[in-house]
């Protein structure tokens, strides 16, 4: 079968979503993923001119509240879950490099 | 044994004080303590004292008026947050996760005063419809331990096909709900999308998820839905629909009534031993009365690859926030299912194919709920198959990509379209059970839970328990 995925497209995909894969999944995902985007392929063909998206199936429109303070999580709660925290804060990976 | 009986039934004998809450609570433990190693229906189990007690409580306190599931035992998915208790949604980068909140269904299910027994087993984040997809223990048929229990939900139809539990609350996103019943023998609602508050139930695809009841009969769904629905004010998708008193509308006769068979349900795909059985069910509706009416749903030959574009789509973007910081482990954690969900889902969304993938599906969408409201207008109801497939062998779904879409073909295409389903069981082939759904309008679950629980005064089907329990 034609391969409509190629691994170095895996490869991009794979940045953007922040996974990581070896080699050999690379290699394997290519192969699946050709086979199901190429079944997927069949809508392609179908008119859908005029046709408005749906992106929700309920029909209760704008949901609106009064913007007052409701009782939450305290810091220690909200904190807890996290493997690393400092001073009270999550603590997260630098991004900005010193110069 | 206590909790083969219905939940009307077992609400009568603790208030009548023939039974007790710690009676319930001691045959659950004993059963999953039996069967649980082999069967693999729960991520993790509550201390069995910490039940007891909280039983004893129950049945001390317990008045006239309690709730008819007080002083209940039951279980739920994995994938509802519950408050100090641990939540895992089936996959490793929430082995050690400690929700701060409980889930709106769980709270609710709690206030009425039923007791935890524990979180059941799934395809990690509701990826896959076998529960072998989870990063714990892949989880067993108890009608054919090599076989698939059906999925996500697989763990809770577990559970009450073996009446460790006599309910559990489940969640259905592309038929994660009705799958598992049809495999395991059980009783299954798919709500109406809205019907059910999903707040603190962790998303697979925001538009579908849905949360829903499951158990050994439609009369005890129907209890336990009134329980559960209603509007949310956290939850904005919840619906201010008025949720009926479903129970009291049972028994009403099906004279009258028109089912709709969509031809496109019952070509190419669908084993002829499933039809067989749906062919029996149409049958049996018609000598009670009910006219039989084809439809057509010309699109739903598209409903997978619609339902997984948009899916995927919306699981990659859900997943996103997983970046270890506040809560959770890396993301390397990600099982292989699941990795490869998110980067389908990657796919659909990128620069370039989102126009003619993820788009194009949102239109396709919105076609199929036209052609759906168009059938409805020549029958009540649609009557339609849950598997295309009998369970299969554990891990031959793994091995096949596309069959394990596939098996979403006529679960997924109702989900995209926000209607509710009910599933119950309705026969049997080469000894494994076979479900089928009954589909209605939005909204209409009183419908639902009337024929269904009809088909089960005259059937036995769903009464039917499996071999696991004679060992």
């Amino acid at each position: 079968m034609k391969k409509i995925i190629t691994k170095e497209l895996i490869d991009s995909l794979s940045k953007l979503a922040k996974i990581n894969l070896t080699k050999e999944q690379e290699e394997k995902y290519a192969g699946e993923f050709s086979s199901i985007i190429g079944y997927m392929d069949e809508i392609k063909t179908l008119d859908v001119e005029n046709i408005p998206e749906t992106a929700r199936v309920t029909d209760e429109g704008n949901v609106l509240r009064e913007d007052k303070i409701e009782p939450s999580f305290d810091q220690k709660q909200t904190l807890k879950n996290s493997k690393n925290t400092h001073n009270g804060y999550f603590l997260v990976p630098q991004i900005l490099k010193e110069d | 044994m206590l909790i083969n009986q219905s939940i009307k039934e077992l609400s009568l004998l603790l208030k009548k004080k023939e039974i007790s809450s710690v009676d319930l609570i001691k045959e659950s433990y004993s059963k999953i303590e039996k069967l649980d190693n082999k069967l693999h229906s729960f991520i993790t189990i509550r201390d069995k004292n910490e039940a007891l007690k909280e039983a004893e409580v129950k049945d001390k306190e317990r008045k006239e008026d309690s709730s008819i599931i007080y002083g209940l035992p039951f279980s739920i998915k994995d994938a509802y947050c519950t408050e100090n208790f641990r939540t895992t949604a089936g996959n490793k980068i929430l082995d050690d996760f400690i929700p701060p909140y409980s889930a709106a269904v769980y709270k609710k299910i709690i206030d009425s005063g039923s007791i935890l027994i524990g979180k059941n087993n799934m395809d990690a984040w509701g990826h896959g419809g076998s529960t072998e997809n989870t990063d714990y223990h892949p989880a067993c048929n108890p009608w054919d331990l090599e076989r698939i229990p059906g999925g996500s939900s697989g763990g809770s139809a577990i559970a009450i096909s073996t009446r460790m539990v006599p309910f559990s609350i489940g969640e259905d996103t592309g038929g994660s709900i009705r799958s598992p019943s049809s495999m395991c023998n059980t009783s299954g609602l798919k709500v109406t999308y809205g019907r059910v508050s999903r707040l603190g139930a962790i998303a697979y695809a925001s538009s579908l998820d849905s949360v829903g009841p499951m158990a050994k009969s439609v009369e005890d769904l129907s209890y336990l839905l009134e329980i559960m629905a209603g509007k949310d004010s956290l939850d904005s998708t919840s619906s201010k629909t008025k949720v009926d008193r479903y129970s009291q509308f049972l028994g009403a006769p099906i004279k009258g009534k028109t089912i709709g068979l969509p031809k496109e349900f019952f070509g190419k795909g669908l084993d002829p031993q499933i039809k067989k059985v749906l062919i029996d069910a149409t049958k049996f509706f018609e000598k009670l009365g009910a006219k039989i009416q084809e439809v057509s749903l010309p699109h739903f030959i598209y409903g997978v690859s619609i339902y997984y574009l948009i899916a995927l789509s919306e699981t990659s973007s859900n997943l996103g926030r997983y970046d270890s910081f506040r809560f959770g482990g890396e993301r390397e954690l990600f099982s292989e299912e699941t990795k490869k969900r998110i980067l389908l889902g990657t796919y659909a969304l990128s620069a370039g194919y989102a126009d003619k993938l993820y788009k194009k599906a949102q239109k396709l969408r919105t076609i199929l709920i036209q052609e759906y409201e168009e059938a409805l207008k020549k029958c009540d109801v649609i009557l339609a198959p849950v598997n295309p497939s009998l369970p299969s062998k554990i891990g031959e779904l793994i091995n096949d990509p596309l069959k394990n879409l596939m098996e979403d073909l006529y679960t997924g295409t109702i989900s995209l379209v926000g209607a509710p389903s009910l599933s119950v069981p309705a026969g049997f082939a080469e000894g494994l059970p076979v479900g089928m759904q009954i589909v209605g309008k939005k909204f209409g679950e009183t419908e639902l839970f009337q024929l269904g629980y009809l088909y089960q005064q005259e059937t036995d089907w769903h009464k039917r328990l499996p071999p696991i329990l004679n060992i």
